[in-house]
């Protein structure tokens, strides 16, 4: 068990800044995610953690040993560090379990030390200790390169955004056996990724890095229900965001006079509401919207609203489960469920809402009777 | 080249499927290919035959034999090794150090390939008559091949996973261990590849130990031509070459064919971090340079000193007339034009069938031309003099012969081109092509052409190239009275007169180094000339 503790560290690639002093202190034990999108300098935490690079400035140290630090550079082979690379890395020319002893002495690495117990540590069957890697499917090659990574018993374990490659099916399933892998060995573990639901669903704490700093360190509730920023609501995912107006306790805007998180600020907000938050009704309270289109992914649909009533157009979008059955076209009713956060405007609010983009859209006509 | 790229196309149009049996005009202009590769083979094998048993092991248990065989195996292995160790410690410290002016280097390790070993040789003798033994051979033949060993071990140190070495780091292995536990293992089937083929080139090459005075197989077969024409003794001797040749050959083969170490899974590549050599930075530059001076300064620079040099400064005065190197640098191009040319005719239906026919037939023919590359140049040559004299009297030291014996050393060159090119083409853009409207004509101008085009004419230029610089076969085939820039270079060489070599020797070079160097620039893969260096050597 060990703690990271890292303080102003800051790194740039020919000029270009890529982390600009990033703090940040990890529990032992913990799973921390590191959320950002490409390009924001969270593999170039990791590998300057792991002792690749080397940092322009700050510390890192774990378990109270300084690693990086002025003057200091331990190399990657004396940090007990342990690194699953993005598509597992697993030595092609070595079989399974020769590749999980790799890191042992050479007298553990002859007696296969541990194989069985960290291959079902990892949820594979003892029988593949002397399969090749070639012959595994990319979610076992990513159990074996955890198996291996944990095999000295490092302190802390490194993961490369190592569900990245796999398919959807596998993924989830190779999710939750690292996290119970992790969780049963008892390493602190640091794991980047580019995905929000992952980092949600994995991670103890989610750290989002947004061009080389640290925008906010959070659980997972407490990121998605109150972001930081507005750009961060947009990033950790679908959001909704109107103009308004606070007062105490209250926000005014076109979906009505809202109850407002604690601590919010007062005067010109823009208003985040998450699309699972609107209730759709044919009857009943809430402000008239009239459905623009309806996509359809099984367990849940999207809808596209756009609010009735005078003024500019506003566009609204709303989760609703996958047995609801609107039509483009038809007059609802939208209430607003729970609190919802406020952030002092500054900049105009985006015109259109921002969504992912669903993987295939069937788009109905709007004009169609 | 080109036309004839679309004729064939024409012959099978494109909505073949797979299975298809190809059309039988083109299986016959495939099979022309490989079987003028089997006929030197056959040849000396037959001839080697009507030697009686007892005066067969007579002539091949002599001590001359066992001499020979040690020379050649002895030199063959120490080359070897010496270029593995060279090429890779070259390719590690270009690909995986912080050396300065990396891009320079990469390509001045590369060029010694498009220097011809018997320049090289020509060049090292000129400078000292001392080389004339087992080192001086190591050097030549060493300074020649040991990009054959850096260019696939560079390119797979390039393809290797970085991930892999740091994972083995952040597992507690050192640099170097990591280099022994894990880039090493995965370095192998490159390098053990490039060892073969160093071996199988040092096996063929006959100028520059015949330069050096060095007695391998290849001269001694050559010395017992001179004395007693195409006699059984040349045969055995023969036999024995192709026997060790086509052993290295298979070896090869069946290492590319079996375990190949590929990244496991796919997805970006990223560039591996450089490892810095710190104090070793000038060390390793000197090294770098020193490499760079022998393999290529002394062979343009001798070049260079024996041209500003008078006919009479050699050892042996002799003169050059602009008459005589304006007729040679002709017939050299004249040669490599129409070698390049029946080559290319022999290659593209077996490119051909190779990449749009499934079958057991095509499978054979096309292996059977990859066999020329265990048949040495001087065996090639002496089987086609023995077939002519005998059988073919019209034929012997005709034009049209010579030609006939580049088409069959340069096929294997010819064809591995031509098949990666036809293979740009895939069948389901000409599919697509064809269901977009357009007829087999339009397909191979509009698809089959902008595709492969490109590949078709580096194939026919790497046979040219070849052809300019071989030796071997132009030496012993040539029409009498034909003098090439390759045959002068030696013969003026042999008699040492340096001097009157060197305005041929640089042309032939400057012809090479060019030609190359476009070659390169076009098509940017120095790898798929090197590829092709691998039969040149005779």
């Amino acid at each position: 068990m060990t703690d990271v503790r890292i303080d102003g560290l800051t790194k740039a690639f020919g000029g270009r800044p890529v982390l600009r002093g990033v703090d940040l202190a990890v529990e032992s034990g913990r799973l921390v995610a590191i959320l950002g999108a490409s390009g924001s300098g969270k593999t170039t935490l990791l590998r300057l953690l792991s002792g690749f690079e080397r940092p322009d400035a700050g510390t890192i140290r774990t378990g109270g040993r300084m690693l990086s630090g002025p003057g200091v550079h331990v190399p990657p082979e004396r940090r007990q560090i342990g690194y699953v690379a993005q598509e597992g890395a697993l030595f092609p020319h070595l079989s399974v379990a020769d590749n999980i002893v790799f890191g042992l002495p050479r007298r553990e690495r002859r007696a296969r030390h541990r194989v069985a117990e960290l291959l079902e540590l990892v949820g594979l069957p003892r029988f593949y200790a002397g399969r090749p890697p070639h012959e595994l499917s990319g979610g076992e090659q990513q159990r074996v390169a955890l198996a291996r990574a944990l095999a000295p018993n490092p302190g802390l374990v490194l993961l490369d955004e190592p569900f990245s490659s796999l398919d959807a099916a596998l993924r989830s399933d190779t999710r939750a056996a690292v996290a119970t892998a992790l969780a049963a060995a008892g390493a602190t573990a640091l794991l980047v990724t580019h995905d929000q639901s992952e980092a949600l669903s994995m991670g103890h704490q989610v750290a989002v890095l947004r061009e080389g700093r640290l925008v906010q360190v959070a659980s997972p509730e407490t990121l998605y229900r109150r972001p930081v920023d507005a750009a961060l609501a947009q990033f950790i995912g679908e959001a909704v965001l109107l103009p308004g107006v606070a007062g105490a306790g209250r926000v005014t805007c076109a979906l009505g006079d809202l109850p407002l998180a604690p601590g919010m600020p007062r005067g010109a907000v823009e208003v985040l509401v998450r699309p699972e938050q609107l209730r759709l009704d044919r009857a009943g309270t809430g402000v008239r919207a009239r459905v623009c289109d309806l996509t359809f992914y099984g367990h849940d649909s999207q809808v596209r609203l756009s609010l009735a009533g005078g003024g500019p157009a506003v566009e609204l979008i709303a989760r609703v489960h996958g047995q609801s059955e609107f039509r483009p076209g038809e007059t609802v009713m939208v209430a607003v469920d729970g609190e919802v956060v406020a952030y002092p405007r500054t900049a105009p609010v985006p015109a259109a809402p921002q969504s992912r983009q669903p993987a295939l859209v069937i788009a109905t006509p709007e004009h169609s009777r | 080249m080109i036309a004839a790229a679309a004729d064939v196309s024409a012959e099978a149009p494109p909505v073949a499927s797979r299975r298809r049996r190809p059309p039988v005009g083109l299986l016959a202009a495939g099979a022309v290919g490989a079987l003028l590769v089997l006929l030197p083979i056959v040849v000396t094998l037959a001839q080697a035959a009507q030697v009686d048993l007892q005066e067969a092991a007579a002539l091949l248990f002599r001590p001359l034999v066992g001499r020979l065989l040690r020379n050649t195996l002895a030199l063959v292995a120490a080359s070897t090794l010496a270029s593995a160790i060279v090429g890779t410690a070259a390719a590690w410290c270009i690909e995986r150090t912080d050396l300065p002016a990396r891009r320079r280097w990469a390509v001045l390790v590369a060029v010694p390939l498009a220097i011809p070993p018997f320049i090289t040789s020509y060049a090292w003798v000129s400078l000292s008559a001392d080389l004339q033994d087992f080192m001086g051979a190591l050097l030549v033949v060493t300074s020649a091949y040991y990009p054959l060993i850096y260019l696939p071990v560079a390119a797979a140190l390039r393809g290797m996973d970085p991930a892999l070495e740091e994972t083995a780091r952040s597992l507690g292995n050192g640099p170097w261990t990591s280099f022994l536990r894990v880039v090493l293992p995965q370095l192998r089937p490159a390098l053990l590849g490039g060892m073969l083929l160093v071996a199988l080139n040092v096996l063929v090459e006959f100028g520059a130990f015949s330069l050096l005075r060095f007695r391998t197989f290849t001269t001694e077969i050559y010395a017992e031509y001179r004395t007693g024409f195409a006699g059984p003794d040349a045969s055995l001797l023969a036999t024995v070459l192709i026997a060790l040749c086509l052993a290295f050959l298979f070896a090869e083969a069946r290492l590319r064919g079996g375990a190949r170490y590929a990244r496991i899974g796919s997805g970006t590549r990223r560039t591996a971090t450089r490892h810095p050599l710190g104090g070793a930075r000038i060390p390793v530059l000197l090294g770098f340079a020193a490499l760079t001076v022998a393999t290529i300064g002394v062979p343009l620079g001798m070049i260079a000193f024996w041209l500003t040099q008078p006919g009479a400064a050699a050892v042996s005065p002799a003169d050059v007339s602009i008459p005589l190197l304006v007729g040679a640098t002709t017939a050299s191009l004249g040669y490599g034009a129409a070698g390049a040319a029946l080559t290319m005719l022999l290659a593209l239906p077996l490119g051909f069938l190779a990449t749009r026919y499934d079958g057991r037939l095509i499978a054979v023919l096309e292996r059977t031309a990859y066999l020329a590359q265990g048949v040495p140049g001087i065996v090639v040559a002496l089987a086609l003099v023995t077939l002519t004299v005998h059988a073919l009297q019209p034929l012997y030291q005709s034009a049209a012969l010579l030609v006939v014996a580049y088409a069959i050393l340069f096929l294997p060159l010819a064809l591995v081109s031509v098949r990666a090119a036809l293979v740009q083409s895939q069948r389901g853009l000409e599919e697509a092509a064809r269901s977009l409207g357009l007829g087999w004509t339009g397909v191979a101008w509009r698809v089959v052409l902008p595709l492969a085009g490109p590949g078709l004419g580096a194939a026919a230029a790497m046979v040219f190239i070849s052809v300019v610089i071989e030796l071997t076969a132009t030496l012993l085939l040539a029409p009498i009275g034909t003098k090439t820039l390759a045959t002068q270079v030696w013969a003026d060489t042999s008699t040492l007169a340096f001097a009157a070599a060197a305005p041929y020797a640089a042309l032939m070079t400057v012809i090479s180094l060019g030609a190359t160097w476009l070659l390169a620039r076009r098509f940017g893969a120095l790898r798929t000339v090197a590829a092709g260096v691998k039969v040149q050597a005779t």
